[in-house]
C-alpha cells in the first residue's frame, strides 16, 4: 500500500510542480488588507522595514557550491545580496528607528498620470559592501571560512543597485489601494576596476520582476519575471536557511488580516551545465557552409514553493512566528550526446524540500530567535544554482539529501546588542559511495556582541567555531577528514543612523585572527598559502550599507 | 474601414505576389532529358581547370578564403567560369574538366579542401563555389557554347573522416614508439624510433594494428571524427558511414606494390574506400550517374585509377554507361589518371592485363608515360625524339584497340589525354623550362595522336613548381588574350580544327632520331597523319587528308629530316608539293617519297598538300 502511495506521487510530482503556478491564476478574491511595510516579518511593525541583514549569501546556497574549499567553485560564491528589506533576521525586526520607518522618499516626482488619481515615482534603492584587507603578509585578504557559511568579516566586495518603479492605482471611482511596482536590482561584484585596473565588470540582473497588489483582494499580490524569492536569513552568515530561490517565474502571496500569510510560486532554472543543457555544433541545413551550435538537450528545472506563516502576537510588539515551507524540483527527461552519434538517455528527475521555521520576536529593537529546520532531497538537495554531481545508478539525484538545523538571534539592550548565528548541516551526494569528499557535515557557531560608546560609534568583537567533516580518510589514517577553525575579530565601527545590529551605513576597522587546524589544511590544494599556514590575520577596513531595497 | 488598417492592408497586398514569386528558378531542375553533345571525342581540346584558383564570380560563397595562403580557398567559383566561357572559346579549347563539385572536407592540418578531392559527401555540391543553380547554368551556358564539361571524381577514397585509434585511448595521437636507443644500449644497432599519426599510418596489410607498450593489441579501433566546423561529419551515401566500407589498412609507402595502392589509404589520410563490396559499388555508381542526370556533364575524368581494383572499373563504367544512355547520353568519355610511368599498368585500365581482361574498361588515360618520356625527356630536356617512336610502338600493345563497349566512340588507343603538366605535378615551365620549349611541346601536342589537354594557365606562362605552387590564381592575368602563349595556343587550336587528319588521322612516324647534339637531325622528329579507313568509310574525314609533322626539340640549331646519306621518305609520291601551314616554305617530293624538310630550334612545320592549305590561320 505504502509503495503504491510512493508510486502515485512519483507520478504526480512533475504536475504538481506546475501546479502551484496555476494556483494564482484563477484570481480569487478576499478581503482587503493593507501592505505590510517593506522591511521586517511582522506586519505589526509598521515602520522601519527591519534592516535588511544584508546578508548577503549566495544567491543559491548551494550545499556545496559555496563552499570555498569546494575544488569545483572558486572561492568566493555568487553573491546573492539581500533581497531587499530586512528580512534577514526573519524576525521581524521591529526597529523603532523613525527614520527608517518612513517611507522611501521619492527619487522624483510623478512623471505620468495614465489614469485621474494615479501616482507613481522612481525610486532607489542598495545594498553594498566594500572591504579593502591585507592578511598582514603582504597578501590580500581572503575568505579564509572551511565551511559553506562562516563568519562574513572577511568577504568580498559586493553591491546591489536596485531601480525601482512604484504606482498607486487607487483612484476616487475605485478606492480600493492597487499598487504595482516595477523592480530591477542590478548587482555587482569583484574584481572591481580599482583593484585590478581592468576596466571591466561583473555584473548580474539579479531582479526583474513587475508585482501587482491589490487587484481582486486587497492582501494579494502576483508578480512575474526573474526575481530572488526568500524568506529570513541569518544575518551572521550571509545565509537564508529555509528559502531562498532565484528562478525566473512567478507566483502569488496572500496576506490575511488574521497576520497570516500564504505564498506559492514556480519558475524555472536551467542551468549551463550539462545536467540540464547540452548545445553542440551541427552543420547547416541545405549545404550552407559552415556550422552552428544546436541545443540538443535542454530541461530547465521547474521548481516550486509554497510558504505559510502565521503570527501569533504575545503581550505588547512581542510574537511568535511560525513558518512552514515546501519545495518540488522537477527536471523532464532527455537526451543528450556523449560523444558523436553516441546519446545518453537522462531520466526525468526531482526532489522536494520541507522545512519548518519557528521564531519568536521583541517588537522592540530588533530582538529575536529564529530556529530553521529543513530537510532537503533529490534535485532540491543540491539546491536551485547547482546542478546535481556525483548522480546515482540511476543517472539521477535520487538518494541526495540534505539536512540543515539553524540559528538565529539579536538581543538588543542599553549600550549592548549581540547577533548570533550557527547551523549544522549533512549532506550527501545521490551517489551511494562510502567516501566521496563532496559528502559533508559541517557546523559553525558565529557570536558578535556590540558595544556602543555613544549612539553612533561603537565597537564589536566576534567569535567563530567552523568544523566540517568529508567522507574521505584523512591522509591514510583510516578516519574521516574534519577540519576545524577557531576565528576571533575585533572591529570598532562608526554607525550614523543610531544603535542597534541592523542599523547600517556602517564603518568598520576590521582585525580578524584565524587557526586551522592540519585537517583544515589539508582541505587545500598544494601550494595554496591556506594549506601551508595555520594562522591567518585579516587587517583592513569595510563599509556596509542598505537601504530602501524591496522585501518580498 | 478605418484608416488604422489601410496600412497593413495595403503592405499585405504588396507583398502577396511577391510571395508567389517564390518559384522554382531557372535551372532548378535537372535537365528533362539529357543530349549526347559530341560525336568524336578525337576532335575535343581539354581545358583542365581549377575552380577555386580561376575566377571569383560570386561573392557571396566567398567563406573562409584565405587567398594569401596556397593551401586555402581563395574564392573561385562556378560562376566565375560561366562569366569567362568566351575566355575558353578564344583560346580554342572545347572540353571543360572542371575540378570536383562534391562537398569536402572543409580544412585538415591547416589545409582545405579547395582542390575538391576530400570529399565528404558525394550527393552535395561544394558550396564554396555555388549552387547547384550555379553549377547548372554554368554547364547549361557552356553548352550553349559548343564547350563540354567534364567533371572529376574520386571513388578511391573519402576525405580524412577517421582516425586509426591506435593506442586505444579515443584521441587522435601521433605516437613515437621506441626510444632509438634500445639497442645501442645493449650493444647493437639502433632502432630507428617508430613514428606514427593515428590520422595517417603506414600500410599494414592485416589492417592497422593498435599497439600498447606491451606490445600488438590485434585491430585498431576506427574513430569517425566529428567536426562539424571542418565539416568533418557523416559521410554521404549513407553506406560509406560504416568502417567496413574502408580497407583500413592505413596509408601506402610503396607504390609498386599492388596491395598498398589498391588497399592503403591515400597520402594525407585519405581513407581507402573497399570498392569491391556490392553496396559500396552501388553508391558509386548512383552518386555519380545522379551528377550527371542532375547537371548534364559530358564525360568523368576519374582520380586514383590505379589505387582502385580492375574489376570494379570493368563494373563501373559498364553501369555508368548504361544508365546515361538510358537517359539519353551515350559517347560518354571516361578517362582515368594512373599517375605512374608504367604504361603497361596504365593500359591495363583501358584492357585489363593478360589474366584478368576487362570487358569494360576507361575510354582512356592520362598519357602519364607520355608526359615523362616525350614532353619531360625530350621537349624539356633534350633527350632522344626517338623516345617518342618507342612509346608510340608501345601503345598498342597497352591499350585496347576497339572502343569500349557503349563507351566513347574511338578505341583507347586514339584517345589517350596528352598533357604537359597538370595540377599534381610540377609546371613545364618551373625551373629547367624555357617559353620557346613550351611552345614546341605544345606544338607537338597538338599535332599527336591522342586529345590535347591543356592546364590552365600554361596559355599564361605560369610557371608553378609542385602543388600547390602549381594552383596559382589566375585573375591576376586579367584574362588577356593577346599573350603570346595565349595566341600560339589559339592558332594551334585552330589549325587542329581546321585539318581534321591532325586529330583523327593515324600516325605514321617518318623520323626519329637518338641524336641530340650539333647533329644534322639532332632532335627531329616527323610523322605523317593519314586518314583512317573507318573514318573516310563515315565520311569523317576526306580520304586524300594528309599532313606531315616535323617537330626540332633541339634548342640550338636547325635540323633536318636526314643525316648523312640518309634521307627522309614520306608516303606521298614524287612531285607532291607541299606547304607549310605554319606559315614555312613549301617542299616538294623527291624520289621515292623522299623528303628533306629543314626547321629551326624549338619549332616545327605542319606540311600539307598545296590544295588543303586553309588560309588565314
Amino acid at each position: 500500500m505504502l509503495r503504491a502511495v510512493l508510486r502515485l506521487a512519483c507520478r504526480v510530482r512533475p504536475l504538481l510542480a506546475t501546479a502551484f503556478t496555476l494556483t494564482w491564476l484563477g484570481g480569487v478574491a478576499f478581503a482587503q488588507t493593507p501592505a505590510p511595510p517593506p522591511g521586517g516579518s511582522d506586519p505589526s511593525q509598521n515602520g522601519p522595514p527591519a534592516p535588511p541583514p544584508g546578508s548577503v549569501v549566495g544567491p543559491t546556497t548551494p550545499p556545496l557550491q559555496t563552499n570555498p574549499l569546494d575544488p569545483r567553485t572558486p572561492v568566493g560564491p555568487p553573491e546573492a545580496p539581500p533581497a531587499a528589506g530586512p528580512p534577514g533576521s526573519g524576525a521581524p525586526a521591529p526597529a523603532p528607528a523613525p527614520p527608517a520607518a518612513a517611507p522611501p522618499a521619492p527619487v522624483n516626482q510623478p512623471i505620468v498620470k495614465p489614469t485621474p488619481g494615479h501616482t507613481g515615482q522612481f525610486e532607489f534603492g542598495s545594498y553594498g559592501r566594500a572591504t579593502p584587507a591585507l592578511d598582514g603578509r603582504g597578501g590580500p585578504g581572503r575568505n579564509a571560512d572551511i565551511v559553506a557559511f562562516g563568519t562574513r568579516l572577511d568577504e568580498d566586495n559586493y553591491a546591489e543597485l536596485e531601480f525601482r518603479r512604484a504606482d498607486d492605482w487607487t483612484t476616487e471611482k475605485d478606492p480600493t489601494p492597487i499598487t504595482s511596482r516595477i523592480v530591477a536590482t542590478l548587482a555587482v561584484t569583484d574584481p572591481l576596476f580599482h583593484y585590478t585596473g581592468k576596466f571591466d565588470a561583473t555584473l548580474a540582473l539579479r531582479n526583474l520582476f513587475i508585482e501587482e497588489k491589490g487587484i481582486g483582494h486587497p492582501g494579494l499580490a502576483l508578480w512575474v519575471g526573474s526575481r530572488m524569492y526568500r524568506g529570513d536569513d541569518i544575518y551572521l552568515l550571509n545565509w537564508w536557511p529555509l528559502d531562498n530561490l532565484n528562478t525566473l517565474g512567478g507566483g502569488a502571496r496572500l496576506e490575511l488580516p488574521s497576520r497570516t500569510k500564504l505564498a506559492v510560486h514556480a519558475g524555472v532554472v536551467r542551468l549551463d551545465d550539462p545536467f540540464q543543457y547540452q548545445a553542440v555544433a551541427r552543420p547547416l541545413p541545405y549545404n550552407q557552409l559552415g556550422a552552428t551550435r544546436v541545443a540538443i538537450f535542454d530541461r530547465p528545472r521547474v521548481i516550486s514553493s509554497f510558504r505559510a506563516e502565521q503570527i501569533f502576537p504575545l503581550e505588547g510588539t512581542a510574537g511568535i512566528k511560525v513558518v512552514g515551507y515546501g519545495e518540488l524540483h522537477h527536471v523532464a527527461k532527455g537526451v543528450r550526446e556523449r560523444e558523436p552519434a553516441v546519446y545518453e538517455q537522462m531520466p526525468s528527475d526531482g526532489g522536494f524540500v520541507a522545512g519548518l521555521q519557528v521564531g519568536a520576536f521583541a517588537g522592540q529593537r530588533d530582538t529575536f530567535v529564529n530556529l530553521f529546520f529543513r530537510y532537503a532531497r533529490g534535485l532540491a538537495a543540491y539546491g536551485d544554482f547547482t546542478a546535481p554531481y556525483e548522480l546515482a545508478d540511476d543517472r539521477t539525484s535520487s538518494g541526495a539529501h540534505e539536512v540543515r538545523v539553524a540559528m538565529s538571534a539579536n538581543w538588543e539592550g542599553g549600550p549592548f546588542t549581540v547577533l548570533a548565528g550557527g547551523y549544522v548541516r549533512s549532506f550527501r551526494t545521490a551517489a551511494p559511495n562510502d567516501l566521496s569528499f563532496q559528502n559533508v557535515d559541517e557546523a559553525a557557531l558565529v557570536v558578535r556582541p556590540h558595544y556602543y560608546f555613544t549612539d553612533k560609534v561603537g565597537v564589536f568583537v566576534e567569535g567563530t567555531a567552523e568544523t566540517q567533516q568529508r567522507a574521505v580518510l584523512f591522509e591514510g589514517q583510516g578516519r574521516p577528514v574534519q577540519g576545524t577553525m577557531f576565528r576571533a575579530g575585533v572591529a570598532p565601527f562608526l554607525s550614523p543612523a543610531g544603535k542597534g545590529s541592523y542599523r547600517r551605513p556602517q564603518i568598520r576597522a576590521i582585525y580578524l585572527f584565524s587557526v586551522r587546524d592540519r585537517d583544515a589544511r589539508s582541505f587545500y590544494p598544494a601550494d595554496d598559502p591556506f594549506a601551508r599556514r595555520s594562522t591567518e590575520h585579516f587587517v583592513g577596513l569595510s563599509c556596509e550599507w542598505w537601504f530602501n531595497s524591496s522585501y518580498l | 474601414m478605418k484608416r488604422h488598417l489601410v496600412r497593413p492592408l495595403a503592405l499585405a497586398a504588396a507583398l502577396a505576389p511577391m510571395a508567389s514569386c517564390m518559384g522554382t528558378p531557372e535551372y532548378g531542375e535537372r535537365p528533362a532529358r539529357l543530349e549526347t553533345r559530341v560525336s568524336d571525342w578525337r576532335d575535343e581540346i581539354i581545358y583542365q581547370v581549377l575552380v577555386d584558383r580561376f575566377a571569383n564570380g560570386e561573392y557571396v560563397n566567398d567563406v573562409n578564403v584565405r587567398a594569401g595562403d596556397p593551401s586555402r580557398y581563395h574564392g573561385g567559383d562556378w560562376k566565375g567560369l560561366e562569366d569567362h566561357l568566351d575566355y575558353f572559346t578564344a583560346l580554342g579549347v572545347t572540353t571543360l574538366w572542371i575540378s570536383p563539385v562534391v562537398k569536402n572536407i572543409e580544412t585538415d592540418a591547416g589545409f582545405d579542401g579547395y582542390h575538391g578531392y576530400w570529399a565528404q559527401d558525394l550527393t552535395q555540391p561544394n558550396p564554396h563555389f555555388g549552387d547547384m543553380v550555379a553549377l547548372r547554368r554554368m554547364i547549361a551556358k557552356a553548352h550553349e557554347r559548343g564547350l563540354r564539361v567534364v567533371l572529376d571524381i574520386v571513388t578511391n577514397h573519402m576525405g580524412q573522416l577517421f582516425y586509426y585509434d591506435v593506442n586505444m585511448n579515443g584521441q587522435p595521437d601521433i605516437l613515437f614508439q621506441e626510444s632509438g636507443n634500445k639497442q645501442r644500449v645493449n650493444g647493437g644497432a639502433p632502432i630507428p624510433v617508430r613514428h606514427v599519426t593515428e590520422y595517417d599510418p603506414d600500410f599494414d596489410i592485416r589492417g592497422i594494428q593498435a599497439f600498447t607498450s606491451l606490445g600488438e593489441a590485434g585491430p585498431a579501433p576506427v574513430k569517425f571524427i566529428y567536426d562539424p566546423v571542418s565539416n568533418k561529419v557523416p559521410v554521404f551515401p549513407e553506406v560509406l558511414q560504416n568502417d567496413w566500407a574502408y580497407h583500413r589498412r592505413g596509408r601506402v609507402y610503396d607504390y609498386d606494390s599492388v596491395a598498398q595502392t589498391e588497399l592503403g589509404d591515400f597520402p594525407g589520410g585519405l581513407k581507402d574506400v573497399a570498392t569491391e563490396l556490392p553496396e559500396v559499388r552501388d553508391a558509386m555508381v548512383d552518386a555519380y550517374a545522379r551528377w550527371v542526370e542532375e547537371v548534364d556533364f559530358d564525360g568523368f575524368r576519374i582520380d586514383t585509377l590505379k589505387h582502385v581494383e580492375h574489376d570494379f572499373w570493368n563494373d563501373f563504367c559498364r553501369r555508368v554507361r548504361e544508365r546515361l544512355a538510358a537517359r539519353g547520353k551515350t559517347n560518354f568519355f571516361m578517362f582515368g589518371e594512373s599517375f605512374d610511368g608504367d604504361d603497361v599498368r596504365n593500359g591495363s585500365y583501358t584492357k585489363g592485363t593478360a589474366e584478368r581482361p576487362l570487358e569494360h574498361g576507361v575510354d582512356s588515360v592520362f598519357y602519364f608515360a607520355q608526359k615523362f618520356q616525350v614532353f619531360d625527356a625530350v621537349f624539356k630536356y633534350k633527350g632522344p625524339t626517338r623516345n617518342i617512336s618507342r612509346l608510340r610502338e608501345q601503345r598498342f600493345e597497352n591499350y585496347r584497340t576497339t572502343p569500349q563497349p557503349g563507351g566513347a566512340n574511338a578505341a583507347p588507343t586514339r584517345l589517350l589525354v596528352n598533357f604537359i603538366d597538370n595540377h599534381d605535378v610540377a609546371r613545364f615551365l618551373f625551373q629547367d623550362g624555357t617559353v620557346g620549349a613550351l611552345r614546341n611541346a605544345l606544338f607537338f601536342m597538338y599535332t599527336w595522336d591522342g586529345l590535347p589537354c591543356i592546364y590552365y594557365g600554361t596559355e599564361q606562362e605560369f610557371s608553378g613548381g609542385n602543388d600547390p605552387a602549381n594552383r596559382e590564381d589566375f585573375w591576376p592575368t586579367g584574362y588577356r588574350t593577346d599573350g603570346e602563349t595565349f595566341q600560339w595556343v589559339a592558332r594551334l587550336a585552330r589549325l587542329r580544327k581546321a585539318y581534321p587528319v591532325l586529330s583523327k588521322g593515324e600516325v605514321v612516324v617518318r623520323w626519329d632520331t637518338e641524336r641530340t647534339g650539333p647533329e644534322q637531325d639532332a632532335g627531329i622528329f616527323a610523322f605523317e597523319r593519314v586518314p583512317l579507313p573507318e573514318d573516310v568509310a563515315a565520311n569523317a574525314i576526306a580520304q586524300d587528308a594528309y599532313a606531315l609533322v616535323v617537330v626540332n626539340s633541339n634548342r640550338d640549331h636547325e635540323s633536318s629530316t636526314a643525316f648523312g646519306t640518309a634521307v627522309m621518305t614520306t608516303g606521298l609520291p614524287e612531285g607532291t608539293a607541299l606547304v607549310d601551314a605554319m606559315g614555312g616554305p613549301g617542299y616538294t617530293v623527291g624520289p621515292g617519297g623522299s623528303l628533306t624538310v629543314t626547321v629551326g630550334p624549338e619549332s616545327g612545320a605542319i606540311l600539307v598538300p598545296q590544295a588543303q592549305l586553309v588560309q588565314g590561320l
